[in-house]
């Protein structure tokens, strides 16, 4: 069962194509510029579709979970729906408060936004279809996820409003505190891999993927996904803009396409993120019969529908339980992780576990399973027993004594 | 693609931007902010003069010493940013001002 | 082509530099300076790229306009003053500043265009985490952990110094 070459670089040959035909009206260099620029609005369009798709699968997905039904009224399905929310928020009134600084107001927005679908440039949908193979991809990705929190404090210093800029500090607060262990939690992959370029990464991964490698593989994915999820604001996180708090965060005093833009942003990330985990844990476009970029997609949307179930099964975690999380227990795990790649690795033991075949694959990914739970298991029983041996109260009877210290 | 001396004038114009407002400015944060800028000046004339140099020879240096000088200064950057403004946050607490005209007594 | 991009890249980049230096030492608001500290960075990083440092360019984004700024940003939330304050030094001190910094920026310039500088035939165009992750862990192992205990201590003294007791 063959595809046809052509659908393997579609985009590549359109583009080809389109530079041909107006190489034959226009100067050189034009035709290369308009053809990029095309490019860009086709991928921006892309993003837009992609979050549009997204937030109906999420809406639905969260719905069956919640044992309702889900937007079925616009279009079949409820497909139309995001094009009826598009629609609402383009056409609501844009109000500024009063005294808010009106260039700031507006900007912040775009700070959140802009950095989510910059990423989108270096992400390898297929062994040739990547916008950008930067040396430093990985890195690239890391840097331009701390942006976003410029913007948030930006939202919600702007918005002269007391609530927002507490919802703002402590979203601030939050994000910052999840880029330590995302960015070590990356370090046990670009040490398998021997490069930080996400093309490189995903083509290591040809024998076996890198989530399968022992022990350091599923706790990089699990500590890379959980400060992911934190990154981007969603939910168990979402804390700084949950509806159903009093202090309705950041966001509160934007409206209309303001507040799309934010919206759009989430869900951007939320692809990002998991087309990022895709590319490290799973092998990007790797696949068979398929073309890669079908491969490409069809990981990230399942990574993504993993998130919607998260979302919709834990309830949310209390601010001073995130922090704890990330801190006490997602860094010194993070850190053990790179320690371990890395003795592994000098070992040689990582290239013996990764080049067994298929059935090695699946004894691995048993074992993986095996001892990431005792390992989580003997963790949380080491630390409450080195608690209490020290006499200090466990975590959750700090708790009260901390909520009733508070003025 | 511009020579040398571009990059060279845009980082001492950053540099001396940077004085300026050591110099010109009362609000303690806004000075270090200027000093940050002043710590970029030299990170530009550093990259520049590792791009466009001949390389260093001998057996401690490497082609990208300026760089590695560059990140060097980042990372000290970065910790004496984090310094300063604990500081500042530690007497704003007894002053209740970040003026520097208004903290230049060592006493009350 | 690719030169006329550089160019032009380069001129952009340039301006907003400067344009971002000089908000931030200018702007009377201290929250918009630190806007402007954020565009007066980024430029730095595209600078860097347009240089061929691409691992320097990233980290430059990832330290300064990722942590540095917010923990600047924090500090302004922290210390919360009346916007009515002088922003600037009296005006004999803004004078004497402006004529310091012209006086040293013409010496610089000055010192750039005489004598020729050893230029290399070829610039170095080369891909760097590689060959700067080798230097960091052979020549220059020691300024490495010295940076490493440097920041270790900035850390410990940050949280000392800010605590609430």
């Amino acid at each position: 069962m063959t595809i046809p070459s052509i659908l393997n670089d579609l985009i590549g040959q359109i583009g080809a194509l389109l530079r041909y035909l107006l190489g034959l009206i226009l100067p050189e260099g034009l035709a290369v510029a308009l053809v990029t620029l095309v490019g860009i609005g086709v991928a921006v369009t892309f993003v837009a579709l992609l979050v549009m798709s997204q937030i109906w699968a999420e809406r639905k997905v969260i719905a069956r979970i919640q044992d309702r039904v889900g937007p079925n009224r616009v279009g079949p399905f409820g497909l139309l729906q995001s094009v009826a929310d598009a629609l609402k928020l383009l056409t609501k009134e844009d109000i500024v408060p009063s005294n808010a600084d009106r260039l700031v107001f507006a900007l912040a927005p775009l700070v959140v936004l802009v950095p989510s679908l910059m990423i989108f440039a270096v992400l390898p949908f297929n062994w040739d279809a990547t916008i950008a193979r930067l040396d430093v991809g990985i890195l690239y990705v890391l840097a331009l996820a701390t942006l976003p929190t410029i913007g948030i404090v930006m939202a919600g210093w702007a918005s002269y409003n007391n609530y927002t800029l507490l919802g703002g500090m402590r979203a601030a607060a939050q994000l910052i505190s999840y880029e330590v262990p995302e960015v070590l939690s990356v370090l046990p992959i670009v040490l398998l891999a021997g490069t930080m370029s996400l093309w490189g990464i995903a083509s290591a991964q040809q024998g076996a993927w890198f989530i399968l490698a022992p022990i350091v593989g599923p706790v990089a994915f699990v500590l890379f996904f959980t400060a992911g999820i934190a990154e981007i604001n969603r939910s168990p996180f979402d804390l700084p803009e949950a509806e159903s708090e009093i202090i309705a965060g950041f966001h509160m005093e934007y409206s209309g396409m303001r507040f799309a833009l934010f919206f759009l942003a989430e869900y951007a990330n939320a692809f990002s993120v998991s087309a990022i985990a895709a590319t490290l844990f799973f092998g990007g476009w790797q696949g068979w019969i398929l073309p890669g970029y079908v491969w490409f997609v069809v990981k990230t949307y399942l990574l993504f529908l993993v998130m919607v179930w998260i979302r919709g099964t834990l309830p949310r975690l209390r601010y001073d339980q995130l922090m704890n999380l990330a801190w006490k227990i997602m860094l010194p795990l993070a850190l053990g992780n790179v320690l371990l790649a890395a003795l592994l690795k000098n070992a040689g033991l990582m290239e013996l576990a990764l080049s067994f075949g298929w059935l090695g694959m699946i004894v691995l990914l048993a074992i993986n399973l095996v001892v990431v739970v005792i390992l989580f298991a003997g963790y949380n029983r080491l630390f409450r027993a080195v608690r209490q041996s020290a006499g200090l109260p466990l975590l959750e009877a700090t708790q009260p004594a901390a909520q009733a210290a508070r003025p | 693609m511009p020579g040398l001396n571009q990059f060279l004038i845009l980082g001492a114009i950053v540099f001396c931007i940077g004085i300026y407002g050591v110099l010109a400015r009362r609000n303690v944060i806004v000075m270090l902010m200027s000093l940050e800028l002043m710590l970029n000046g030299v990170n530009i004339t550093l990259v520049a003069f590792n791009r466009f140099l001949t390389p260093p020879v001998g057996v401690s240096s490497s082609p990208f010493a300026g760089q590695m000088f560059a990140l060097f200064v980042i990372a000290v950057a970065a910790a004496e940013a984090v310094l300063g403004l604990a500081i500042v946050i530690a007497v704003y607490r007894v002053r209740h001002t970040v003026q520097v005209d208004q903290i230049d007594l060592l006493r009350g | 082509m690719t030169e006329a991009i550089a160019t032009i890249a380069f001129w952009v980049f340039a301006i907003t530099t400067v344009v971002g230096a000089l908000g931030v030492v200018l702007a009377k608001r201290v929250f918009h300076s630190a806007m402007f500290l954020v565009v007066a960075l980024g430029s730095t990083a595209a600078i860097y790229v347009l240089l061929s440092a691409d691992f320097l360019a990233t980290v430059q984004v990832l330290v300064y306009t990722g942590a540095i700024v917010i923990l600047v940003l924090f500090a302004i939330m922290l210390t919360p003053q009346s916007v009515e304050l002088p922003a600037f030094a009296p005006g004999g001190q803004q004078v004497g500043g402006a004529v310091v910094a012209l006086a040293l920026l013409a010496l610089v310039i000055a010192a750039i265009r005489t004598g020729p500088w050893p230029l290399a035939a070829q610039p170095l165009d080369q891909p760097t985490s590689f060959a700067i992750g080798q230097g960091f862990l052979t020549t220059f192992l020691f300024p490495f952990e010295l940076a490493s205990l440097v920041l270790l201590v900035a850390l410990i003294g940050a949280i000392l110094l800010a605590r609430e007791d």
